[in-house]
């Protein structure tokens, strides 16, 4: 086990999405990660505390990655609060990725609310001959 | 190494859960935080907690990302609730990191309810990294209806 594992864990506030409004009312948190690159591959591992796997959307678009984890209240409606410590809302982060990534092959995963996606990276560009046809 | 935390209420007279339950009382009506309760009472304590009740039951809540049900030891004693587990995240092999922000480690965490709790029915239950202990209350710290009667 590393030195890092054994030491105790200090809490801290969820960080707040402040800038562009989003259309759903709640409040927005980032998620915590850990990037991380091996040879053919950008493995990308979130903590998102309350979102179950069918309530996360992953999105790649012009180089730019979108998560973003929907979360139900855990609360019901009768419960009275005693002390709030934390607050619940959604994650939603974004990154620019520089390496040429495989779209068709990125997979996501959830387990215990921490999100692991894998991102392969494109296999090198294979030359390709051109014929050219005669008229 | 345990770390004692108490929350700060004296019984139902403290004016800071009445603030709370103001605070909650009007996000019903406006479905949202306004700037003067925008504030949580944070205890510094690692997993910070949520405390619910309802008439039957106390209900605690914390957010422990990455850990499986049996990975969280839980205990009661009297009214006291203890949390407590080691979270690790193991280096990957052959992979160099741009961003760790993740953080690991051991914790414990003492939680103490403002009223007596049946110990032998609290039940707990981890789902997508979020812990639900309930506590159901002991009979004699059950709220009891008590009818007005007229001549």
């Amino acid at each position: 086990m590393d030195k890092k594992d054994k030491q105790s864990m200090v809490a801290r506030e969820k960080q707040e999405v402040t800038g562009a409004e989003t259309t759903r009312p709640g409040r927005t948190f980032t998620p915590e990660v850990d990037i991380l690159e091996k040879e053919n591959e950008i493995v990308i591992l979130a903590d998102m505390p309350g979102v179950a796997a069918n309530d996360l959307n992953v999105g790649l678009a012009d180089n730019i990655l979108t998560l973003e984890g929907l979360t139900k209240d855990a609360e019901e409606e009768n419960e009275m609060t005693v002390v709030r410590e934390f607050e619940t809302g959604k994650y939603f982060r974004q990154f620019t990725l520089a390496d040429s990534i495989d779209q068709a092959r990125i997979e996501a995963s959830m387990s215990n609310g921490v999100m692991r996606l894998v991102l392969p990276k494109v296999a090198k560009a294979q030359p390709r001959k051109i014929s050219v046809k005669a008229a | 190494m345990i770390t004692r935390t108490f929350f700060p209420w004296s019984g139902a007279g403290n004016p800071l859960s009445q603030l709370e339950r103001l605070s909650r009382q009007l996000d019903g009506l406006t479905g949202e935080r306004g700037p003067l309760f925008g504030w949580a009472p944070v205890s510094g304590v690692f997993p910070l907690a949520n405390v619910t009740e309802t008439p039957d039951a106390f209900f605690v809540r914390a957010e422990l990302p990455g850990l499986g049900a049996d990975q969280i030891d839980i205990s009661i004693t009297g009214n006291t609730l203890s949390i407590s587990g080691q979270r690790a995240i193991p280096d990957e092999e052959g992979a160099s990191y741009h961003r760790r922000e993740r953080k690991a480690g051991a914790f414990s965490r003492m939680i103490t309810l403002p009223g007596d709790v049946d110990t032998e029915k609290v039940s707990a239950r981890s789902v997508n990294g979020v812990l639900t202990v309930t506590l159901p209350k002991s009979e004699a710290a059950k709220p009891r209806q008590i009818k007005v009667k007229t001549n």
